[in-house]
């Protein structure tokens, strides 16, 4: 039976992990690395199994049960689903949103960062079919960012992109109470919903 | 204080359309005083124009591309609008083609379901909107609630709005409505009928208040014969003082000289 040196596979793969600097096999491992890591800071509730003693004179008790504890994302039996992906492409979204509002209004890079992060949400779209609720979402999203491809994009609505993301990634279920505020958001700050109507008119 | 009596276009353009066409119809209102509809206009548009809305969003949840959605809506056998179902289709086409040049080709699935969410918000949020929109007033004693579209476990949208009891004088406030002002219709049916050149639609309404008002109160009627009548009962619910508003100047000039009526409309 071949030892482990004797396998030419293992030992290419023991070069790559030993030689300097990066290559195909660093690159691939980072890249893995990252989104794990990203859920490792991603700030979540946790949840602790309990029992709970009910006395003969009306009292209670409540002892900790040393079974687990969750996160709220395997509570929901969402765990890899394209829920928690959305979850984490708008936690992304948000910092960069972030960095934006960060800048001033007039300088270019605020409407350079502006165009990149409306290019991001054009690219929901991998999230279309998922459920209803993300359908309502990304859709919206991409109506608001259609209207800022020939004009410049407010602070007021990088804000409100802010905020929505930060409900977003926020909320592990997304209900139509969620999906409505997120929608009046944006409306708030003077994004027409119904601006995919214009190209009927030729208004657009 | 001055009010401004909106009719189904103007809540339509309002409430659905996009924000250029409320900005115009908001203009057209900006002088005019508060706003105020009525329930009956509501109905209108709940049967008439929203109906529609939600039969293209329940067919959007049975198809499987978006081009399906296309040959459905082009392919005669539907028994709704076509115009209006077609038209919202060929916007999205345009506006797709627009994203497309932007972020790159989505497949028709995918095309569909970006459809499919935007118009169930848009369905949520336009019905929210469209009672919001006025204070409502109920002259004619048309339907005393009006239950919102809920979403069922499927996806699809339902509306209660119980049509067949339209026409039973038990459930259906018009035919008392029609016996207090019988003679004000009865003027408005010869006053039309003395136009010079009737189109179909002034025809239709001739006929069904001629029906209307001849038949003994307590009757049952038609339904349709009050669909029919529709602006003649919206024209003359709007309160003494108001002015109608409508971009359906054709029909509602008529309809508003008849009644002593004040008119504003744009386009």
């Amino acid at each position: 039976m071949p030892s482990q040196f004797d396998n030419p596979v293992a030992r290419e793969i023991e070069l790559l992990l030993d030689a300097e600097g990066r290559n195909s096999l660093k690159d691939f491992l980072i890249s893995e690395a990252k989104p794990a890591a990203f859920s490792e800071s991603f700030q979540q509730n946790r949840y602790d199994l309990f029992i709970v003693q009910n006395r003969q004179d009306g009292a209670h008790d409540t002892f900790k049960l040393n079974l687990g504890s969750y996160s709220e994302e395997e509570l929901y039996g969402l765990a890899k689903s394209p829920s928690v992906r959305f979850r984490r492409e708008a936690a992304r979204l948000l910092e960069y949103a972030k960095r934006i509002l960060a800048l001033a209004q007039a300088e270019v890079e605020f409407e350079h960062q502006a165009t990149l992060l409306w290019s991001d949400i054009g690219r929901l779209t991998g999230f279309l079919g998922t459920s209803d609720e993300l359908n309502e979402v990304v859709a919206n999203l991409r109506v608001a960012r259609a209207q800022f491809v020939a004009r410049p994009t407010p602070r007021v609505v990088v804000q409100a992109l802010a905020d929505v993301l930060g409900l977003l990634q926020q909320n592990a279920w997304l209900g139509t109470t969620c999906v409505d505020t997120v929608l009046d958001l944006l409306e708030k700050a003077g994004v027409d919903l119904n601006y995919p109507l214009q190209f009927a008119d030729g208004d657009a | 204080m001055p009010e401004a009596f909106l009719d189904s276009t103007v809540l339509i353009d309002l409430a659905f359309r996009h924000a250029m066409v409320g900005a115009r119809a908001a203009a057209a209102l900006s002088a005019k005083g508060s706003r105020i509809t009525s329930r009956y206009v509501i109905f209108e548009i709940a049967r008439g124009y929203f109906r529609n809305l939600l039969l293209l969003h329940n067919k959007s949840k049975a198809v499987n591309r978006f081009s399906e959605l296309h040959e459905y809506v082009h392919s005669g056998q539907q028994i709704y609008r076509r115009y209006q179902s077609g038209t919202m289709l060929g916007a999205f086409d345009d506006y797709f083609a627009y994203l497309e040049a932007l972020d790159g080709r989505c497949a028709s699935e995918e095309l569909l379901a970006e459809f499919r969410g935007w118009l169930s918000a848009h369905v949520r949020r336009g019905w929210k909107r469209l009672l919001n929109t006025a204070d409502t007033i109920n002259q004619v004693g048309c339907r005393p609630s009006l239950p919102e579209p809920t979403r069922r476990a499927d996806g699809c949208y339902e509306q209660e709005l119980v049509i067949e009891d339209c026409g039973k004088p038990d459930r259906c406030g018009l035919d008392h409505s029609l016996v207090r002002h019988h003679a004000e219709f009865e003027h408005v049916r010869q006053q039309l009928s003395k136009e010079d050149e009737i189109d179909n639609e002034t025809h239709r309404r001739v006929q069904a208040l001629g029906r209307l008002l001849q038949r003994a109160s307590g009757t049952p009627f038609n339904g349709q014969d009050c669909y029919d009548c529709g602006d003649a009962f919206i024209c003359h619910e709007a309160p003494k003082g108001s002015t109608v508003v409508s971009k359906n100047e054709k029909h509602f000039a008529p309809l508003c000289a008849a009644l002593g009526k004040q008119l504003a409309s744009y386009r």
